[in-house]
């Protein structure tokens, strides 16, 4: 509570020097500072980290944009620099504990100590920035800025924990364009933090209810758990979407729109529907950097279909690299690849297509789509015995 | 060009079942998925042998019938 309160003080305190005290030029250098004290607060050593991918990142992207030869290697090292940093932080304890528990150690491995590799808070969503920036100064779509105006596009603090990773024009135009804001702008912070903080209010609410139900379905009534794990799904929309109205809000109280991370998911007609509108910024960051790059129009159909289905797998175990999550890739991975197929079927057979495009399955296709997803999000609070039980208790 | 285009998105994302505005978005509005911007670029590429590199694709060049032709007079003149 005493933080919080810290945080609200040094906010206000923070907006009122940014457009009453410092002239225009300055906010970007104060606004990158506070995000790098902001991360500071969490550890020093991440600011260093942050800085030298930062630095690095933005002279690679200064000689790419010069066009000199060889702006291929240097746009490849520097793709590799971050995605092996990245993995190097998130996965290498999982390898490393893999090999062990499997009893193929080498005998070297038992003489050293492995250190037990946090990844820093956000690294992800920089890494994510940061390859952004580089692949668009190569494709020519993104001016090159100064320094600071890339620094803090990257480390803008109120983005910086958990997103959205927003896309660097977008930033640095309305850095570039900032405006001293009305009263509406505002408004529109403070609502959208209220809305977050109301959402992580009634998502904590549904947790402390519903995570008991689900971990011992076998005392609760059928309906209950079913009833549960509909709740479970909305409780992890709440928390999520909630931290997002916050960042947002605040992103606002600094003259900032950044772009939206979800828009009504569980509204959607059909699963492609869903993942386009949920967790919205990392989603299309995985399909313009990963899913596009590597399967190209001319792959077969066979190739494109294996390439979503590698796309959801990746996306999934990007959020962790554990069993549920690979599974929770495959599930949406073959739910994707699926309901393309349909679309083919439909594009084929006309009276498929004028049944299934019958006003009446608008609403059995949300339903049926929130299901699906429902029942797929217990693999993030269940572990595989629990999920077990509760899909027995179901069926 | 634009015509057949068109006609192409008309007839494999829109079963030919309506027309399409010049200015309408194309993945916002659910008509064209990624898969659909594939097949799409596939289509130029066998029409009117204009090859896209797809690591060089931006979504938002193809948001709209009038963007998709923008993109590729773009294409065109490098």
């Amino acid at each position: 509570m005493e933080n919080l309160l810290w945080y609200l003080i040094s906010l206000c305190l923070s907006i009122f020097i940014y457009w009453f005290i410092l002239p225009r030029k300055w906010r970007s250098l104060f606004l990158f500072l506070i995000s790098l004290l902001f991360i500071s607060l969490f550890n020093l050593k991440y600011v260093f980290y942050f800085l030298l991918h930062i630095i690095l990142v933005y002279l690679a992207s200064l000689y790419i944009d010069k066009g000199e030869k060889k702006r291929r290697l240097i746009l490849s090292l520097a793709l590799l620099w971050l995605i092996g940093s990245l993995c190097f932080f998130k996965y290498s304890d999982l390898f490393f504990s893999t090999i062990i528990e499997s009893g193929f150690e080498f005998s070297w491995m038992s003489k050293i100590t492995f250190p037990t590799l946090l990844l820093p808070l956000g690294m992800s969503y920089i890494i994510f920035r940061l390859i952004h920036f580089v692949v668009e100064v190569y494709k020519k779509k993104s001016p090159t800025c100064s320094f600071i105006d890339f620094a803090l596009y990257v480390l803008f603090f109120p983005t910086f924990l958990a997103g959205p990773v927003e896309r660097f024009q977008r930033f640095h135009t309305q850095t570039l364009e900032m405006k001293t804001p009305d009263l509406s702008t505002i408004n529109q912070g403070l609502f959208r933090i209220l809305l977050g903080v109301a959402k992580k209010f009634v998502g904590d609410y549904l947790a402390k209810a519903i995570i008991p139900v689900l971990n011992t379905p076998e005392s609760h009534p059928r309906f209950l758990v079913l009833l549960c794990i509909y709740g479970a799904a909305i409780q992890i929309y709440l928390d999520f979407s909630g931290y997002t109205d916050m960042a947002l809000g605040v992103a606002r109280l600094f003259g900032y729109k950044i772009m939206e991370n979800f828009n009504r998911p569980f509204f959607q007609k059909n699963i492609a529907m869903f993942w386009r509108n949920w967790h919205i910024s990392v989603y299309s960051w995985i399909r313009d950097y990963f899913f596009f790059p590597l399967f190209g129009y001319r792959a077969s159909n066979l190739k494109i279909y294996f390439g979503i289905f590698l796309t959801m797998i990746v996306f999934m175990v990007w959020h962790k690299g554990n069993l549920n999550f690979l599974l929770l890739g495959i599930y949406h991975g073959l739910g994707l690849v699926v309901w393309q197929l349909f679309q083919e079927v439909k594009r084929k057979y006309p009276p498929i297509r004028k049944w299934s495009s019958r006003s009446y399955f608008n609403p059995v296709g949300i339903f049926f789509t929130f299901s699906f997803v429902s029942f797929g999000f217990l693999f993030f609070h269940l572990d595989l015995h629990q999920l077990y039980a509760v899909l027995d208790r179901i069926f | 060009m634009k015509e057949k285009i068109k006609n192409f998105i008309v007839e494999n994302f829109l079963f030919g079942e309506r027309g399409l505005e010049d200015d309408e978005p194309l993945f916002e509005s659910g008509i064209i998925d990624s898969l659909g911007l594939i097949k799409l670029l596939a289509f130029i590429d066998e029409t009117f042998n204009i090859s896209m590199n797809m690591s060089e694709i931006n979504i938002e060049d193809f948001n709209t019938l009038n963007d998709i032709l923008e993109t590729i007079k773009n294409k065109m003149d490098q």
